[in-house]
């Protein structure tokens, strides 16, 4: 049930993200992100480089560019908030936003970073900067809308049966 | 801590050789690519129906957007509208008062024409007022430069409002009627008797006093002024009576007149400067 739901959220989040604009601020959300952080903050280093790793396959091959970028970074971006899973109270609000506003942030600079040694052609300047703070800051205010769902979610008794 | 063990473990060898491999395949896979692997293939023939039908359903929320810059303009042209409407109420505001003055003047310049056979009329605008109560006064816009004198007879379209007491360059004091130093020489119209109208220092009703105790006089009856004192001509018109009693000592008898100038309004009044023809001030 688990894996299903999993799966079912990953083409959800993907289909959400390709077919929705939102508020045309020039920005999209990344809710496989965000699922990549919530796992993390969830379940520890390990489970979010796992979802990480799945998810960040599965982006790249619906993409189908650069292969891999996001497979790292994912991976990294949920290993890094997953280390601060076992010293947080999981119930606060605040807890997801700013996991989500950090993990964004190091998401993105993690981006720039491996996409530069890829080749990704990467405008550098400020704008870039503050395209990846807009976008910190939107899953900053979206967080408590998309993290009590997943975390009544995460913690009912059908998603953790074993069938 | 995670971190160290994992380290010890010494997988780092492994993360390592992973991170290049990934790299590797990225620099590899980069914008253009010539064929697909099947995976990539099968992961979008499958998401292509899901993302077409979630685009056709859910390109109303695309309007969230459209909502939110259209807010903006609305907003925009909300202000917009506010300072128009505060503009043209202004328009209307200042169109009406214009419309009340042309009422106004037509009435005074009808005083004017009656008046101007038999007087010099200077046309004034009043301009302010005592500030202290114990006084009824205003101060209209003509003074000495304009040929004003101390006890010129002041009149709007309604009758009698007062006379010069003091003057500057370019103002004059009017004391009203309604003062009690304002006396005024009176007669009722129709029985002719002959009485004084002052004011009673507050309020805005005249008394008149001083006429006899058999004196042929009825309220409604118009009190016009009787050239008598010097100051005011005769024939002006001040008010009507609404009562009538007996003074205390009970051989003469006094009434209350109530006068045709609405002295807590008015705005333009004209003096009368000089006499013309053969009409004189008795």
């Amino acid at each position: 049930m688990r894996y299903f739901v999993f799966f079912a959220t990953i083409i959800i989040s993907i289909v959400l993200q390709s077919s929705i604009s939102f508020f045309n601020l020039g920005i999209q959300p990344d809710f496989l992100l965000i699922l990549v952080l919530f796992s993390a903050l969830l379940e520890g280093p390990f489970t979010g480089l796992k979802v990480g790793f799945v998810i960040g396959l599965v982006e790249d091959l619906v993409t189908g560019k650069f292969i891999g970028i996001h497979i790292l970074t994912k991976m990294l971006a949920g290993y890094l908030i997953g280390l601060g899973e076992p010293k947080i109270f999981k119930e606060n609000y605040l807890v997801p936003v700013v996991t989500l506003f950090i993990g964004t942030f190091l998401h993105g600079f993690l981006f720039l970073f491996f996409g530069s040694i890829v080749g990704i052609d990467i405008s550098w300047g400020k704008d870039i900067w503050v395209r990846i703070l807009y976008l910190a800051l939107f899953h900053g205010v979206l967080a408590p809308f998309v993290y009590v769902p997943f975390y009544k979610i995460y913690v009912s008794k059908w998603f953790n049966k074993d069938s | 801590m995670v971190l160290p063990m994992f380290w010890k473990k010494g997988k780092w060898i492994f993360f390592i050789i992973a991170v290049c491999v990934l790299l590797t395949v990225a620099h590899n896979t980069g914008l253009e690519r010539n064929k697909l692997t099947f995976l990539e293939v099968w992961l979008r023939d499958m998401l292509a129906p899901l993302e077409s039908g979630a685009t056709a359903v859910l390109s109303g929320v695309r309007g969230i957007g459209g909502y939110f810059a259209g807010y903006q303009d609305m907003v925009q042209e909300r202000d917009k509208l506010i300072k128009e409407v505060a503009d043209l109420k202004e328009e209307v505001n200042s169109l009406k008062e214009a419309g009340l003055e042309n009422a106004r003047l037509r009435k005074l310049l009808m005083m004017k024409e009656n008046m101007e056979p038999d007087w010099e009329v200077l046309p004034a605008k009043v301009i302010g007022r005592d500030t202290e109560n114990w006084y009824h006064s205003i101060i209209i816009n003509k003074g000495m430069a304009d040929g004003l004198e101390k006890d010129m007879v002041v009149i709007n379209y309604d009758g009698l409002v007062g006379r010069i007491i003091a003057l500057t360059q370019n103002t004059a004091e009017v004391l009203l009627l309604l003062d009690r130093g304002g006396a005024v020489g009176c007669l009722v119209q129709l029985s002719r008797t002959p009485g004084v109208v002052e004011g009673q220092g507050s309020g805005k009703m005249l008394r008149m006093v001083h006429f006899p105790h058999d004196a042929d006089i009825q309220e409604n009856q118009i009190v016009l002024t009787s050239g008598l004192g010097g100051i005011y001509p005769a024939g002006l018109r001040i008010g009507y009576i609404t009562k009538i009693e007996v003074e205390p000592n009970g051989l003469m008898k006094q009434a209350e007149v109530k006068p045709f100038v609405d002295f807590d309004r008015l705005e333009e009044v004209l003096v009368l400067t000089k006499p013309k023809n053969e009409v004189s001030v008795p």
